[in-house]
């Protein structure tokens, strides 16, 4: 038999032939396959794997030491582990969101709070009470203006607020920074030019110029050109009806209000994960590469579609035209 | 095949050299505003260390004796929107409750209902009257000082005045003489007066901090019972009655209208008697609590009363807290049946609810500059009880209303001990086992949160009744332990001094300058937001 270089769970043979690489945990991070040697049974197989892993000279075992920790550093790097490096003040997930070393009050408030609730997600700034227009073309339900003085109201006891709107608010709070029109946002007068700053238009009113915000997604039996999505429970979730799981996954996350699903600011991305985050792919979670805190595996230099496809259907090999994708 | 390992060897190792120095381009420059004064780093101090640490910023030298003597500029001008205001008597100021007003040319200082409104409040934050709270980056010119850009503490309802107030990490740790010119002096230098504290034993801040000041342990603890949480003896304090105005302010002139009234203490000290002007719904029980207060009928010998009020807490006043479980109303009521790990939130409410306190704990407990949060205060957690029934006259009976945690990180709530996900809505945390005696144990021990610097463990306390593990106001804080943080380790033992100092109590270390160190920290209970949550994939610990 002669066995192929191959990746995923082996057979019998496999296990065989194959060098199982774990971490400090006991995790396997990497699996090394006897690649061209014809085995022609357990002895002789044995022997082969004798000879391509442990040669007997010291030397050899030191530089297949040496090796095997180089695969596992590479592997981690592979998977954006390596982001997971401690350096003093520059936090491995939150990134510049770790504003002025303030970690997670940058935007938290253990006490103190501006926005009240199980919505509100223990909000720390001040978010801008006016009207922005919103991107929407021919996509209903949504709301354009988007209003943010409508969204809150406020607790007369405490005076900070209470979200009205369980999926709007999760645009709102990223206004607090990135509408630097704003003279509450941290990053006032500092973003007009610097992308990554500023998401509003010069004059502080329209979000028209980006991706569509607060939304409606449109539903299961709604739309032939959208992954399938049904709300249960105040959960939107992605069915892959058809049963061919789209293997990228469907990292993307849908805010629920009145049991209609709304695309926000967090649909796309994850505050909390500047670089490296875990995504569901194939059934199972895995932690990936990202870039500017996109919620799914993104690569800047290739394959930047499948983000966007994750919900976008009709630009995916996956779409049959069907509605039922 | 010596060879071609060598070959390989040697290209890995190109490859991961070339991989490291890609990350590490270090900034030009970095700033750090403090107290509204920009301290700037330029590119020659940061230091590029070895691969596996990469840039750094040298610890920022600030002068431990900084004071700013800047009076800030108020301008001229009107406030022109009308705004609801509630009156509160003990800052005798102003507390802002609705935003957006016109900030044109405002005036202050000479606006406001009896003559205090002394700040430029903005989208909702708080202004006092002028004790040394900074806002929007500006220090009042009253009280107009600070120390590592941390708020002076509030001087509280004896606002008479002090010769000399001592404040150390924005704790008010001792006052003067009232009666005199104001002073504060903002040093590290700390002279004590407390009863239980030598002036010159500077280890003694590390410990107690301001929860020591004036009388050390028994600021919040008697060693013997006598009499004060007596049954006999209402654990009330004596309560006047404040109001909330709402106001107008219109040219500059301000007109105001008693819409409601609230509870507000009125003076009680630690070692007042008790003079109750109203039936109270709680004393402690003449009999015991329970194995995991020791059966005592005053747990930890506390020196307080506890607080009359029912608050609502994070979520709101939802009759069943639907994402962490727990309940969204608290009060004394709750230890009474049974539910014994919410006297580890009660008990610090006896002095950080203004409605309770006695030692002028009426600070925000946030200070915001543009909306940002650059300051945390020692004082004031609540918002005081509001009275909704009729108001009585002294000696009769009134019902206490509600207060409110809701702008508070969820207390006496749930900790899903498998760890969470559905029904927390997608969140994650450390799995943990309930003990019945009323400990819980975290069942993973290895989160390095702070990079690779060892068993970081879980700092957090959690607090178990038996089946349930619980989140209470001690299980982020630890009275007793103000910039020293301890907490058990693997070993069954305390790791105490190991990864830094801490603030504000906090029970792990915890840094205002690095942000991953205090992100760890929250990291210790929220799995999915740490470095370990990716190492593992995703996977359940």
């Amino acid at each position: 038999m002669k066995s192929k270089p191959r990746h995923g769970t082996g057979n019998r043979n496999d296990a065989a032939n194959k060098l199982v690489l774990r971490n400090h945990a006991g995790r396997k991070v990497q699996v090394l396959y006897q690649g061209t040697r014809t085995v022609d049974d357990a002895p002789a197989r044995e022997a082969v794997l004798r000879q391509t892993f442990f040669r007997r000279s010291t030397l050899n075992r030191a530089l297949v030491v040496l090796l095997a920790t180089l695969f596992v550093a590479a592997a981690a790097w592979g998977q954006g582990t390596q982001f997971l490096t401690y350096t003093p003040n520059a936090d491995p997930l939150l990134g510049p969101h770790n504003y002025q070393g303030a970690g997670c009050t940058a935007c938290h408030a253990p006490h103190g709070v501006t926005l009240e609730g199980s919505t509100g997600y223990l909000w720390g700034l001040s978010i801008p009470l006016k009207s922005y227009t919103v991107y929407a073309p021919g996509y209903p339900g949504g709301t354009n203006p988007l209003n943010t003085s409508s969204l809150l109201t406020q607790d007369p006891i405490t005076g900070a607020y209470t979200p009205n709107n369980a999926a709007q608010v999760d645009t709102a709070m990223c206004l607090s920074c990135h509408d630097t029109s704003f003279s509450g946002s941290p990053l006032a007068n500092t973003g007009l030019s610097n992308p990554n700053n500023q998401i509003v238009d010069s004059n502080g009113t329209s979000l028209n110029h980006n991706h569509p915000v607060d939304v409606a997604y449109p539903l299961a039996g709604s739309n032939v050109t959208f992954w399938v999505v049904n709300v249960t429970a105040g959960v939107a979730t992605f069915s892959d009806a058809k049963g061919a799981v789209f293997a990228y996954g469907h990292p993307a996350k849908l805010f629920v209000y009145n049991s209609a699903a709304y695309v926000e600011c967090g649909s796309c991305h994850n505050p909390h994960n500047f670089q490296v985050t875990v995504v569901t792919q194939s059934g199972g979670p895995v932690a990936v590469q990202t870039a500017h805190f996109v919620r799914g595996q993104y690569d800047t230099t290739a394959n930047q579609q499948n983000f966007c496809v994750s919900c976008h259907a009709d630009k995916s090999g996956a779409w049959d035209g069907q509605g039922d994708q | 095949m010596r060879k071609n390992l060598l070959v390989v060897l040697v290209l890995a190792l190109i490859a991961m050299v070339s991989a490291t120095a890609f990350g590490q381009a270090c900034p030009g420059s970095w700033t750090f505003v403090q107290n509204g004064v920009t301290l700037a780093w330029s590119a020659s101090q940061f230091t590029a260390s070895g691969s596996a640490t990469g840039c750094y910023i040298p610890t920022p030298t600030i002068d431990p004796t900084y004071t700013s003597t800047t009076t800030p500029s108020l301008g001229n001008g009107i406030l022109t929107n009308t705004y609801t205001w509630i009156y509160n008597p003990i800052t005798n100021g102003l507390v802002l409750k609705t935003s957006g007003y016109t900030t044109t040319n405002p005036s202050f200082g000479t606006v406001g209902v009896n003559g205090f409104v002394s700040g430029p409040p903005v989208n909702g934050v708080t202004v006092f009257n002028g004790y040394g709270i900074p806002v929007n980056g500006i220090l009042q010119p009253t009280y107009g000082t600070g120390y590592n850009g941390v708020a002076v503490p509030n001087l509280g309802p004896l606002g008479n005045g002090y010769t000399t107030v001592y404040v150390l990490n924005g704790q008010l740790v001792s006052k003067g003489t009232a009666g005199a010119a104001n002073v504060i002096v903002a040093t590290g230098a700390v002279a004590w007066s407390g009863q239980a504290y030598d002036s010159s034993n500077g280890a003694a801040l590390d410990v107690l901090g301001g929860h020591g000041a004036s009388s050390g342990c028994m600021n919040c603890h008697t060693p013997h019972n006598s009499g004060r949480l007596d049954a006999t003896k209402p654990a009330m304090y004596n309560s006047t009655l404040g109001n909330v105005y709402s106001v107008s302010i219109v040219n500059g002139v301000a007109t105001g209208t008693v819409v409601g009234n609230y509870f507000t203490n009125a003076a009680a000290g630690p070692f007042s008697p008790y003079a109750p002007t109203n039936t109270p719904a709680f004393v402690w029980k003449s009999s015991g609590y329970g194995t995991q207060l020791g059966g005592s009928m005053n747990p930890y010998l506390w020196n307080h009363a506890l607080t009359q009020v029912t608050y609502n807490t994070w979520d709101g006043t939802a009759t069943t807290n639907t994402t962490g479980g727990g309940v969204s109303t608290i009060n004394a009521t709750l230890l009474i049946s049974g539910k014994e790990p919410v006297v580890h939130t009660l008990l610090c409410l006896s002095c950080h609810d203004n409605s309770m306190s006695s030692h002028g704990m009426t600070n925000p407990s946030i200070t915001k500059t543009n909306g940002f949060v650059t300051a945390a205060g020692s004082g004031q957690i609540t918002e005081p009880g509001v009275v909704t029934g009729t108001v009585a006259s002294a000696g009769a009976t009134v019902a206490w209303g509600a207060g409110s945690l809701a702008t508070s990180h969820p207390v006496d709530a749930l900790y899903p001990a498998d760890g969470g996900i559905a029904a927390l809505g997608g969140s994650y945390y450390w799995k943990v086992t309930p003990n019945a005696d009323g400990t819980v144990t975290y069942t993973d021990t290895d989160t390095n949160q702070i990079g690779d610097s060892g068993f970081y463990g879980h700092p957090g306390r959690l607090y178990s009744d038996g089946t349930k593990a619980w989140v209470e106001c001690t299980s982020c804080h630890n009275p007793h332990r103000q910039t020293s943080p301890a907490w058990v380790n693997t070993t069954g033992k305390y790791t105490v001094g190991a990864y830094g100092t801490t603030t504000y109590y906090i029970r792990g270390p915890y840094s205002t300058l690095d942000g991953t160190i205090s992100a760890g920290f929250c990291r210790s209970c929220h799995y999915d937001k740490s470095p370990e949550y990716i190492a593992n994939s995703g996977a359940s610990k």
